[in-house]
């Protein structure tokens, strides 16, 4: 085992503990403007992540949408609509609570034992298989052909869905507005 | 063991990405706030994601189809989080209240 595996061991333990605890305090947290913040933090060590796992072009990407764009959008939703503030409103302790809770445990507990049982079908669950590791150029060269040229087609699907629902919400904003006037 | 500790396999992500998976699902269920609600959602989004990217570098390393899909899956997840707000702030601008409890007529 050299040094490289355990650095990289040490940075994947470290950002999932971030990201866990994070995760948590976004739940947890009374004020939803901190709530944002440790989801932030989530968002941004998912990307590192995504840098461990030598997806640069993915880290960027959620660097720039999660990190960036999606935290402008909720804090002007914030800013909207926290003229009344409500300070009751924080999580639902009541029979839902214990409910969900026990799903959840049973969710993990379920999703657990299938990857253990799993780990004695499939031999790649366990040990790094990594048969081709490519370098940066060959990674980006082959992840911009794999999004340019094979999956050109949902990459056109996926701008023109943006550009439908830029538009259609916009033009819903105008109506709403010409409603109530 | 200390093999098992220090050489990071797809069962680790796979674990991390379960654990995310599950704190969001909490959140959503469990937030009384709407916004809450929200960003809780993109936790499930970026756990898929997490696992997208693992597969793609443990099992597919050379055709990276989980790379190309996990990047729709985020623009996929923007759009969403762009709607769910824009018809959040339409419903506000009636109720007044962030309070999830109180956009009963939703039910159907």
């Amino acid at each position: 085992m050299n040094s490289a595996e355990i650095l990289t061991s040490v940075i994947f333990y470290l950002c999932s503990a971030v990201i866990i605890l994070s995760a948590l305090l976004t739940i947890l947290s009374k004020r939803i403007m901190y709530s944002l913040i440790f989801a932030i933090i989530v968002f941004f060590a998912v990307g590192f992540i995504f840098m461990l796992l030598n997806a640069e072009y993915n880290a960027i990407i959620q660097f720039a949408v999660y990190g960036v764009a999606i935290p402008i959008l909720i804090a002007f939703a914030l800013m909207f609509t926290s003229y009344k503030t409500d300070k009751s409103i924080y999580l639902a302790f009541s029979a839902r609570l214990i409910l969900t809770l026990i799903s959840a445990i049973l969710f993990v507990l379920t999703l657990f034992n299938i990857l253990l049982i799993s780990s004695s079908v499939v031999d790649w669950l366990f040990t790094s298989q990594s048969s081709l590791i490519l370098n940066k150029y060959e990674m980006f060269n082959s992840i911009s052909n794999g999004l340019y040229i094979k999956s050109f087609f949902a990459l056109e699907l996926i701008a023109f869905l943006v550009f439908v629902i830029i538009v259609g919400f916009s033009s819903l904003t105008l109506f709403k507005g010409k409603r109530n006037g | 063991m200390a093999n098992l500790v220090f050489n990071i396999t797809l069962f680790h992500y796979l674990i991390l990405a379960l654990i995310l998976f599950t704190i969001g699902l909490l959140g959503v269920i469990l937030s009384k706030n709407i916004i809450k609600a929200l960003i809780s959602a993109e936790f499930l989004i970026s756990a898929v994601n997490i696992n997208f990217v693992a597969f793609a570098f443990f099992v597919d390393s050379a055709k990276l189809t989980g790379f190309i899909f996990s990047i729709f899956t985020i623009a996929i997840g923007a759009v969403e989080l762009a709607i769910a707000f824009a018809i959040f702030y339409l419903l506000f601008k009636e109720k007044k209240t962030v309070n999830i409890n109180d956009y009963k007529e939703l039910k159907g």
